[in-house]
């Protein structure tokens, strides 16, 4: 297609994946307070695994690396609707969603 | 096609400013928006690929949905960001190392991998991409041959989301007025109306103080 003449070969997107996802990891460990933000860097992750399955499926010109892409958009919006109405549930409850406080069952 | 190079660069650029973003606003509101902006870039990104059918799936679902969730779990519970503000993390620079050496490594590891062009092995009977159909049609074939049983159980999966989230967030309150059709047509006359006979002048109060 139209990746003849391009310089943009797999490389760039397999690293623009790598960095988002590393942003993503960054995101998850530094926050001690809003676990809202929590939630978003693991969409953030979520992400860059799409772009590296839809960028393996175009150049090996593979169509079922974007199926699977379409099935991780399916899981990701569950986990996200369940995991925010937790949220919501546990708020009610206790009345903050500070992470530092949520050891309860000293696990 | 220096245009195209062109617009992946500008596109990961913007997407990686928006990300950095997402993970070092202090306000909520600001992050979910901007993660809104990130997946932007990335349906961007999947058109230059070629995956259109992915990237409108992309922009409806997150921007669309998640986001709308997002923000609406963001203004609800009414977090104070004076007090996220006072919490920096005490480990803050070993943080940013471990993901840089995480990030170097990936790195490595991708150019090691892909850099002397491999033989890579392809499955036994790929879906091979055709240039000249849309991609949103090739899709579409798939899904509903190949792939019907994965495709169904995905809604199975969203509807057990949904339930289990309505019941997570479900209050049972006393103050709800609900239907009950039991009692509703049980009512007998005797049971509902009442005459009373009043003087005249004396109006509707002096029913109840009899």
């Amino acid at each position: 297609m139209q990746f003849t003449e391009s310089n943009v070969d797999l490389i760039h997107f397999l690293v623009l994946g790598a960095i988002i996802f590393s942003i993503g990891l960054y995101g998850v460990f530094s926050n001690r307070k809003n676990i809202i933000i929590v939630f978003i860097s693991i969409e953030l992750m979520l992400l860059a695994i799409n772009i590296n399955l839809v960028s393996f499926s175009v150049f090996l010109k593979d169509l079922t690396g974007q199926i699977f892409t379409m099935f991780i958009l399916v899981i990701a919006v569950a986990e996200v609707a369940v995991g925010l109405a937790i949220l919501v549930a546990y708020y009610r409850a206790k009345g903050d969603i500070d992470i530092n406080k949520m050891n309860q069952m000293q696990g | 096609m220096i245009i195209y190079d062109l617009l992946f660069y500008v596109f990961a650029a913007l997407m990686i400013f928006s990300a950095v973003g997402v993970v070092s606003v202090k306000n909520p509101v600001y992050s979910v928006l901007l993660l809104i902006f990130t997946f932007f870039n990335a349906a961007a990104i999947f058109i230059l690929l070629g995956a259109e059918f992915l990237a409108m799936a992309m922009i409806i679902v997150y921007a669309g949905a998640i986001a709308v969730l997002f923000l609406f779990v963001v203004m609800m519970l009414n977090i104070k960001t004076s007090q996220i503000k006072q919490c920096a993390i005490s480990h803050h620079k070993l943080l940013i190392s471990v993901v840089v050496l995480l990030l170097a490594e990936l790195i490595a590891v991708i150019y090691l991998s892909l850099h002397p062009q491999p033989e890579i092995a392809t499955s036994q009977n790929p879906l091979i991409i055709d240039g000249l159909k849309d991609n949103t049609y090739q899709l579409g074939f798939v899904f509903y041959t190949k792939y019907v049983y994965l495709f169904q159980i995905c809604g199975v999966i969203l509807f057990v989301a949904i339930i289990s989230s309505i019941i997570l967030t479900f209050r049972n309150s006393k103050n709800i007025k609900k239907q009950d059709i039991n009692s509703q047509m049980s009512r007998t006359k005797e049971s509902s109306i009442k005459l009373a006979t009043i003087k005249t002048g004396d109006g509707v109060n002096a029913i109840h103080r009899k």
